[in-house]
């Protein structure tokens, strides 16, 4: 019999689905815990830095998670699965926004001088390295800010990226390779002003 | 760009890379000033990551936590049962009840109509008093194979008056006087000369004397007597048929008078039929 629940911290992500699985609410506390602050980063990154968009988005990934656990192949990585579904949501929104923008209605608009403000404020703030990282990330083409992004703000391996995004290993190296170039060349007078 | 690269960008300055470290970095830092800038382009985006902690509303681990109540909290079994939205001939316990009571009713009915209980079958035993009688003879076939023929003959000389049957009528009386002792043998050959009593004792048996009584008796046989036709004529059969009566009567008044065994066997013979 036992007498203590056990510690979730130390089981991997995939334990921690199988037994979310079977209803069990501290293993859905532990992944939250483990994913939902990178998630939303990665959802403001990924969506115009709209923060509400960033928290509905994380609150839908797991409203997915708590009604279809079954979904989840225990044989691939929880952290792959994750990132492809949120990518795949991003994608989906992107979609929406390419046909929202042929609309005119006023919510095209309040996004339109939603984005104008962020810009302004960026442009206030252009001498904090992390405005002009930003920017400069924006720059980037889209693929290559996915991959720069989920190599080094989330933390994926070069392994992971190419299953989040079904891609070759090779192709995500060489994008990775030109997004840092890009970056660390843009950025070259911050980090000499920081020195 | 692999892992290994930005390995050594993080841990290790320009000057101490090996050549084969220098070519891979080839194409993406040529020089000592290029690969320090990268490696400070990598500090600070360290320190920016550190910085960035997007932090999620409490209202929408809120908003999970009872999506997640809702989905995996199964409610009882009384509220199962008794569910309070729902009027009481709705509830799931009165419909159980109902149709475990259908079930029984049903089974009650179709137990009582078509159930077939079981039974075994067997073969009714004829009457006892006649059982004897037929295994004795099927031994004797056995023994004595033309005592078959003999023995239907005695059912034929009891029934067949003889021509000479006045004078044989005193041997008659004496003949069912001792039935109980003995068994009445006849012959074909003695049949046809005239007199066809032959008298053969058998074996003072008390349990086979009362069936034999009865074999030998024509008055209380259930079943006609038939002549053989090879040996019975025409005259001895009308005059058996007219002596019948006759005889029977004279036979009932003499075991009447003369055995004590046959009223006795009146007797069971009206509790058999």
């Amino acid at each position: 019999m036992q007498l203590f629940k056990p510690s979730y911290r130390s089981f991997s992500d995939e334990k921690l689905m199988q037994t979310l699985s079977k209803g069990e609410k501290r293993a859905f506390d532990e992944l939250y815990s483990r994913y939902a602050k990178a998630l939303k980063g990665y959802f403001m990154r990924m969506l115009w830095k709209n923060e509400g968009k960033a928290e509905d988005f994380v609150h839908d990934l797991f409203v997915k998670i708590i009604h279809n656990p079954e979904s989840f192949d225990s044989n691939r990585s929880f952290k792959t699965w994750l990132y492809s579904v949120a990518c795949n949501m991003c994608k989906n929104e992107y979609k929406k926004q390419e046909v929202r923008k042929g609309t005119i209605s006023g919510i095209d608009q309040f996004y339109s001088i939603s984005d104008k403000g962020v810009d302004v404020i960026n442009e206030v703030q252009m001498s904090h390295f992390g405005s002009q990282f930003e920017k400069s990330l924006v720059e980037l083409k889209s693929e290559h800010q996915v991959i720069f992004a989920l190599r080094h703000m989330d933390g994926l391996s070069i392994k992971e990226i190419a299953e989040v995004l079904d891609i070759n290993e090779g192709t995500v190296k060489s994008r990775l390779f030109y997004a840092t170039k890009q970056l660390a060349d843009k950025l070259k007078e911050f980090n000499t002003v920081n020195t | 760009m692999n892992e290994k690269l930005e390995y050594l960008l993080k841990t290790k300055a320009y000057s101490e890379l090996t050549e084969d470290e220098l070519r891979e970095f080839a194409g993406l830092c040529d020089s000592r000033e290029e690969y320090e800038n990268m490696q400070l382009f990598f500090s600070q985006l360290d320190k920016y990551k550190a910085d960035q902690s997007y932090a999620t509303h409490y209202m929408t681990k809120g908003s999970l936590d009872e999506i997640f109540k809702k989905k995996n909290n199964k409610p009882g079994l009384l509220i199962k049962l008794f569910p309070p939205h729902k009027p009481i001939y709705l509830s799931p316990i009165i419909q159980i009840a109902a149709l475990v009571f259908m079930v029984f009713l049903i089974f009650q009915y179709v137990s009582t109509d078509t159930v077939i209980k079981p039974q075994i079958a067997r073969i009714e035993e004829p009457p006892v008093i006649n059982k004897p009688n037929v295994e004795k003879k099927s031994e004797e076939t056995k023994i004595k194979p033309t005592a078959v023929k003999k023995e239907a003959k005695v059912m034929k000389k009891n029934y067949v008056i003889p021509r000479n049957y006045k004078s044989q009528k005193n041997d008659n009386q004496s003949e069912f006087k001792s039935i109980n002792d003995e068994t009445i043998a006849a012959t074909e050959s003695d049949y046809n000369s005239g007199y066809s009593t032959a008298y053969s004792t058998t074996t003072n048996d008390n349990s086979s004397t009362l069936n034999n009584f009865f074999s030998a008796t024509p008055t209380y046989t259930a079943s006609a007597p038939t002549v053989s036709k090879g040996n019975a004529t025409m005259q001895s059969r009308m005059a058996y048929r007219e002596e019948q009566d006759l005889q029977e009567t004279k036979n009932v008044k003499n075991k009447k008078s003369n055995c004590t065994v046959q009223p006795k066997l009146f007797d069971l013979l009206t509790a058999v039929y």
